[in-house]
Order: structure tokens, then C-alpha cells, then sequence
């Protein structure tokens, strides 16, 4: 058991969550997605292209 | 054991400390904000959003954390390990498909949105939402479930 607020017992490094960078083909933004379906976060269109 | 879940949540209490389980009514892309950088998370119907409370306290704080991810899209902020902050968080929030409860993660600092910090009586559950539900593996019978239906309404006057 964990103590709440205690030290860290599994240390996950940070470079674990790596995004894929997307470019959204509707508004043109950039941006790192994750998971199997990125959704453009400006325009919320999935019509996304990996840049 | 599955458990059907339409607009409402579902609440999963321990003795000390609760989880908080809802549907995610349309998709959107969830903005994760770390110090570093931005992440985009798609998030689909069915999805699911678990806010946990290790250290229990009231439900209603839970219930418009829910509500401000998964009906506002509000971006979530994850802290630098061994922030100082981390010892405030009271209630940390995941969203996905298949969320898993660890004590083992100091709390508001872990973006992989499968993983959520919980107290040691509510660790190692595994929520997935599944057949228009929500599947709780283990379902420990000491755990306390039930439906919560929540509105908010404003008037301005």
C-alpha cells in the first residue's frame, strides 16, 4: 500500500508519453496527438495528417 | 461484473475513498498541458472520465470535475514530479478508454491517461467502458457502488 501523498514508489520516465506531431488538414493547426484517434484541438476535426 | 451507465455516474466507494465513473457523451480532443509541452488526446463516445479521490471527501467536487472535462473540454494539467503542489491534489482525473487505479503514482503528475492515482483500497481496479456500460474488474465486495444522476442549472436573473 501506498502512503497518500508520499514518495513515489514506480518512477515512469517522462519520455514515456511521446505525442506524434499532427497537422490538421481543416484549420491547418499543429499539434502533438496521442492515442489511436488524434482530434485537432482547435477545430475538434479529425481530419488529421501526421506532419 | 459490467454496469450500465447512460447520462448518470457511477460511484465506487471504499471505506476511505471513492472513484468517480462517467461516459463521455460525444467526442472531442482532450488538450493535456505538462511543462513541457501539449498533448491532443482523442476521446470517443464511450470513453470514459474517472476522477479519484484518495483521500475521499465530498462527491460533489468530483461530480464538476467530471463535468468541466467532459462536457466543457477542459484541458488537463499535469504537475512535475515532486512538484510540492502534488500533496494538494485532492482529486486527479483520467480519461480513455480502459483506466487503471494504481496507489504506486504521485498524484497529478502522470500524464498516460490509463493510469490513475488511487488510495491502496482502491487500487489495481481495472474500468472499461464496454457494452453501453462501464466493466469493474476486480468488484471487491466491500466496494459500495452506486448510480448518481447530476445536473447543473443556471439562472440568470
Amino acid at each position: 500500500m501506498c502512503t497518500v501523498g508520499g514518495p513515489v514508489d514506480i518512477d515512469i520516465p517522462p519520455d514515456r508519453v511521446q505525442g506524434k506531431d499532427y497537422r490538421c488538414n481543416e484549420c491547418g493547426e499543429r499539434f502533438k496527438g496521442i492515442g489511436k484517434k488524434p482530434i485537432c484541438p482547435s477545430c475538434q476535426s479529425d481530419d488529421v495528417a501526421m506532419a | 461484473m459490467n454496469y450500465a451507465l447512460d447520462d448518470e455516474l457511477l460511484l465506487i466507494r471504499g471505506k476511505q475513498s471513492f472513484l468517480l465513473v462517467a461516459k463521455v457523451k460525444s467526442r472531442f480532443g482532450l488538450c493535456i498541458e505538462t511543462c513541457e509541452d501539449e498533448y491532443c488526446q482523442g476521446v470517443e463516445t464511450g470513453d470514459l472520465v474517472v476522477v479519484s479521490a484518495p483521500e475521499g471527501g465530498a462527491v460533489e467536487p468530483a461530480l464538476m470535475l467530471i463535468d468541466l472535462v467532459r462536457t466543457f473540454h477542459i484541458p488537463l494539467l499535469v504537475l512535475p514530479k515532486n512538484h510540492p503542489g502534488s500533496r494538494r491534489v485532492s482529486y486527479v482525473v483520467s480519461v480513455g478508454p480502459e483506466i487503471f487505479t494504481s496507489c504506486s503514482i504521485q498524484r497529478g503528475t502522470h500524464p498516460d491517461q490509463h493510469l490513475i492515482c488511487s488510495s491502496g483500497e482502491l487500487s489495481g481496479v481495472t474500468m472499461t467502458g464496454k457494452n453501453g456500460g462501464v466493466d469493474i474488474s476486480p468488484m471487491h465486495h466491500d466496494f459500495k457502488v452506486q448510480h448518481i444522476k447530476f445536473e447543473v442549472k443556471t439562472e440568470f436573473s
